[in-house]
């Protein structure tokens, strides 16, 4: 039968004649007013940080106290035009190699409909070390002007540094980094001209360098755009009017990049919203798992230069009775602390966010709903998503950006609106996980990353909102002494060892991490591995498996430093996790 | 679980029928609109909800509050599939008769069936109120509930409707569904298997117990019952999915590759059928769409829904070869069906 978004009891109820009937005929999503104005996300936030947050919350917002000020433009007059629906996506990465975690966030731009002359850039934002942050988009010459989505960091041409690839509703734009924080637009082969959202870099056939994944969406043209309707009122589109447009893999062939996509396995399915990568069957080579939006999801097992789609057979394709749901992040990790490996998305209304576990032979289980992961989505739009360790204790935790396409929501979905608070998950370290929704007035979050902001060992948090503002959370846990954080230096051009494998032995514990490129929703997150270790004052062992298979460990590490390890040279450095100044100013 | 639904509902909605047939009608009520209403009924009664719509709709036409014709008009919706439309009448029950437990039970139920849960809730914990007697708004609320993600909420309700009514098939189900999602995959699949017990061919109670046997790791033993469920259906893509995932993880490859790769072309078909019905239900009067989701909708097996748009096209391109073409050939299918 044809199935609808819905995961409804009633989807077998027959249908009969009444569909053709005047009683019978209004739209199904019945509106019941459309607002002109554009999106209704309050105003941006405080001046000062808010100190007020639930008992063991453990951010604090403080983004304006931090010098941070960006509002999102999605162009958005009241026409809905489907592509102001997404982006934006956010970074944090090191951009000048100072040490310390700097922030781009995307922008989008005018639509037509909207003041044409206007511009809108990007904007990056790069740390001072004192707990605040300074614009520097111009200067940097970061400060790209399409109607932008998502954002993905990667060192492209080995030379120590983190470039930037920018998806985009048109063309996508490198911005290389001369390794100041200074960047060039360069033409390598990557400026996909589809609607793309997402990028992942990995190595794919294991020559060292890092190739790239594009996660393409639709086949749309707002110049070209008909509008839809429910009733008399004009409303977005659904995805499901637009064919997909293909994803596309770049092989990097010396820092230029060759299109292999058909010869390497891409299919041509799905609209794609978001990728993560990572080992998923344990054979060495690192997989992919694409999010797709009303299209099934895809998992890519590399073959060694071919990748072999997967996802329906082995479970990761579609919602539990077939049904392909609106995928939008994705994060991959050993979320159950058991070592196997799981796939954590997002999902639109309705359809919980997803975790599928891996069950061994090829298949994985859906855990979604006894790790407690399922309930408390199932009425919200999830996006992105930040892994992290909430409590210092080497289990992993969640953090999910929320909110809802529409931008009058409330007016025709009760209990629903455009804003809807993020959520934390906390791992209890026994399979399942505890929500608490973050304080403060809600936005329609998309992009979200993680890092450690001011060097304290734990994990703060930035959310991009669709038309509002960013904001950034400061992690007040205080518990610098159950962290370590390691950043690891490869060989060759895959320099900051993306898929690296970490093995990390706490006392009777063992847990594992991956260094990735990828995963949240059109956002990446900091590289370096922020390691809990309980109550431990020294981590026993850490075995580093780098990309090329070679294996290096150390022993007796102690709590409270941040550990540079550099391939065939160990550790090269281990300073104190004293911190900078308080993020947002205050000590 | 949808067919306990259905057979409720049907069962429901009949006392509620004979219910009327014994109420006084507006004695001042004569003529053309009592006829009407008098035909639409017996239609409705017959079960031929498209004649019944459309008396009791010209009926409604003339005079909105006539007798109970908006319940009428609301469940013959709800056994169209129709949902929404189906609450919109039961609304305007309600506003007739604000005591009218029915009414505020059939929409919650409609609610459920259109997936807003949280509208749901609170016209079935309306309903509850009004009739403490009957469980079904109980059981209903613990599904909106549960479908809410307020699990221990549904949980409390369910049960609470269970001490009531232990046999009754779709608590029973409910709680089934609730203990698969919380992995207590014991208690779900005795409970299902009690249910299936009472009625062994009960479509929806077989599909939820081999979800409950795929997903606590007993692959092999789902296959049967995956296999039992599929036969004789239309193509539905759910099933075939669950048949696949069932043979792959139990170990027979090639016929799980094999109904995988019948799942893959459905789910494709269903694809574009889902593109033409947005076209459709954007622009009603695009007939090239409605005629290509017809044609589209034939080749899927789906006779009924198929129906629905050649009705509509004999309206809109009376004189089409290709609409004639279309019919004959879905009667022909039907034939070869029967």
């Amino acid at each position: 039968m044809v199935m609808s978004k819905v995961r409804s009891p009633g989807s077998v109820l027959p249908v009969l004649l009444c569909a053709l009937l005047g009683a019978c005929q209004e739209d199904q999503r019945e509106p019941q007013s459309q607002r002109e104005s554009s999106r209704s996300n309050p105003p941006a936030t405080s001046e000062a940080p808010s100190e007020s947050r639930p008992a063991g919350f453990p951010f604090v917002e403080v983004t304006a106290a931090a010098g941070l000020s960006f509002v999102h433009d999605n162009g958005a007059t009241g026409r809905h035009h489907y592509v102001e629906t997404m982006g934006p996506g956010v970074a944090l990465f090191d951009a000048d190699g100072d040490g310390d975690l700097d922030l781009y966030v995307v922008n989008g731009g005018p639509l037509p409909g909207g003041e044409p002359e206007k511009v809108s850039r990007n904007r990056f934002f790069a740390n001072r070390g004192d707990g605040t942050f300074e614009d520097r988009t111009e200067a940097s010459g970061a400060g790209e002007t399409s109607y932008g989505m998502g954002v993905a960091v990667a060192d492209i041409d080995g030379d120590e540094d983190l470039d930037l690839y920018l998806l985009n509703y048109g063309p996508n734009v490198l911005l290389r980094n001369d390794g100041s924080g200074r960047f060039e637009e360069v033409s390598v082969g990557v400026e996909d001209p589809s609607w793309s959202v997402s990028g992942a870099f990995f190595d794919f056939e294991g020559d060292g360098d890092l190739d790239l994944y594009v996660v393409n969406y639709l086949d749309y043209d707002v110049e070209k755009e008909k509008p839809c309707r429910a009733g008399p009122l004009e409303i977005y589109c659904s995805p499901e009017q637009f064919p997909a447009v293909g994803d596309r893999l770049y092989r990097n062939d010396g820092g230029r990049f060759v299109d292999v996509s058909r010869s390497a396995g891409v299919v041509r399915d799905g609209r794609g919203m978001g990728a993560a990568v990572g080992d998923l069957n344990g054979d060495g080579k690192t997989d992919i798992y694409v999010t797709n939006d009303r299209s099934h999801n895809l998992l890519y097992l590399n073959q060694g230069g071919k990748l072999d789609e997967v996802a329906a057979e082995s479970g990761v394709g579609y919602g539990p009775t077939g049904l392909a749901e609106g995928g939008m992040g994705v994060a991959l990790g050993d979320f159950l602390g058991t070592g196997q490996a799981a796939i954590f998305m997002t999902n639109f209304q309705k359809e919980p966010n997803r975790l599928y576990v891996d069950a061994g032979g090829g298949f994985f289980d859906d855990a979604t709903f006894r790790s407690g992961l399922g309930f408390p989505s199932s009425e919200l739009v999830g996006w992105g998503i930040g892994v992290l360790d909430l409590e210092g204790d080497g289990d992993l935790d969640l953090a999910v950006g929320n909110g809802h396409v529409f931008e009058n929501a409330e007016e025709f979905i009760p209990g629903s609106a455009f804003a809807l608070p993020d959520q934390l998950f906390v791992n209890g370290g026994d399979g399942r996980f505890e929500v608490s929704s973050f304080p403060g007035t809600p936005y329609s979050s998309r992009g979200l990353a993680v890092g450690d902001l001011d060097g304290d060992g734990d994990q703060d948090l930035v959310t991009a909102s669709c038309g509002g503002p960013l904001q950034l959370w400061r992690n007040d846990s205080g518990i610098s002494d159950r962290f370590l954080l390691l950043e690891l230096r490869g060989e060759g051009a895959n320099t900051f060892a993306t898929g690296a494998k970490v093995t990390v032995t706490v006392g009777e514990h063992q847990y594992r991490r991956e260094v990735g490129s990828a995963g949240s929703y059109a956002s990446h997150s900091d590289m370096r591995l922020s390691l809990g270790l309980g109550d431990r004052e020294v981590v026993e062992r850490i075995e580093v498996q780098w990309p090329d298979g070679t294996v290096e460990s150390q022993e007796s590490l102690a709590a409270g430093h941040r550990v540079l390890w550099r391939q065939g040279k160990g550790v090269i450095s281990s300073e104190p996790l004293q911190g900078t100044a308080r993020l947002g100013g205050e000590s | 679980m949808s067919r306990f639904f259905f057979t409720t509902l049907s069962l429901l909605l009949l006392c509620v029928a004979m219910d009327s047939l014994g109420q006084p009608g507006a004695a001042n009520q004569r003529g053309e609109v009592e006829s009407l209403y008098q035909r639409g009924f017996e239609a409705f009664r017959a079960g031929r909800s498209f004649e019944a719509l459309e008396l009791l709709g010209a009926v409604a036409a003339q005079n909105p509050a006539f007798r109970d014709v908006q319940m009428l008009l609301g469940q013959s919706c709800l056994v169209s599939g129709r949902m929404l439309p189906a609450k919109k009448h039961f609304e305007a029950a309600l506003q007739q008769n604000p005591q009218n437990g029915h009414a505020a039970f059939l929409l919650g139920f409609a609610l459920l069936q259109s997936a807003r849960y949280f509208e749901a809730d609170q016209a079935l914990a309306k309903a509850q109120s009004m009739a403490q007697g009957n469980p079904h708004p109980q059981i209903y609320r613990g599904l909106a509930l549960l479908r809410l993600g307020k699990p221990s909420e549904a949980r409390l309700q369910i049960a609470a409707a269970l001490k009531r009514v232990p046999d009754d098939p779709i608590a029973q189900s409910a709680m089934a569904e609730l203990d698969l999602a919380d992995g207590r995959f014991a208690q779900a699949e005795s409970g299902i298997r009690a249910v299936l017990l009472a009625n062994p061919a009960n479509l929806e109670s077989q599909i939820l117990l081999g979800r409950i046997l795929l997903d606590s790791g007993k692959a092999a033993e789902s296959v049967p019952v995956f296999q039992s469920a599929i036969e004789g259906q239309p193509p539905r893509s759910d099933l075939l999915y669950l048949l696949g995932q069932s043979l792959l993880r139990s170990g027979q490859v090639e016929e799980g590759r094999e109904v995988m790769s019948r799942f893959k072309a459905l789910k494709a078909l269903e694809g574009e059928i889902r593109v033409l019905e947005v076209a459709v239900s954007t622009d009603a009067s695009d007939a090239e769409a409605r005629l290509e989701l017809a044609q589209r909708m034939v080749e899927g097996g789906l006779a009924t829904q198929a129906m629905l748009h050649i009705v509509t096209l004999e309206k809109q391109l009376p004189k089409d070869s290709r609409v004639r073409q279309l019919r004959a050939r879905l009667e022909a299918q039907r034939s070869a069906g029967s």
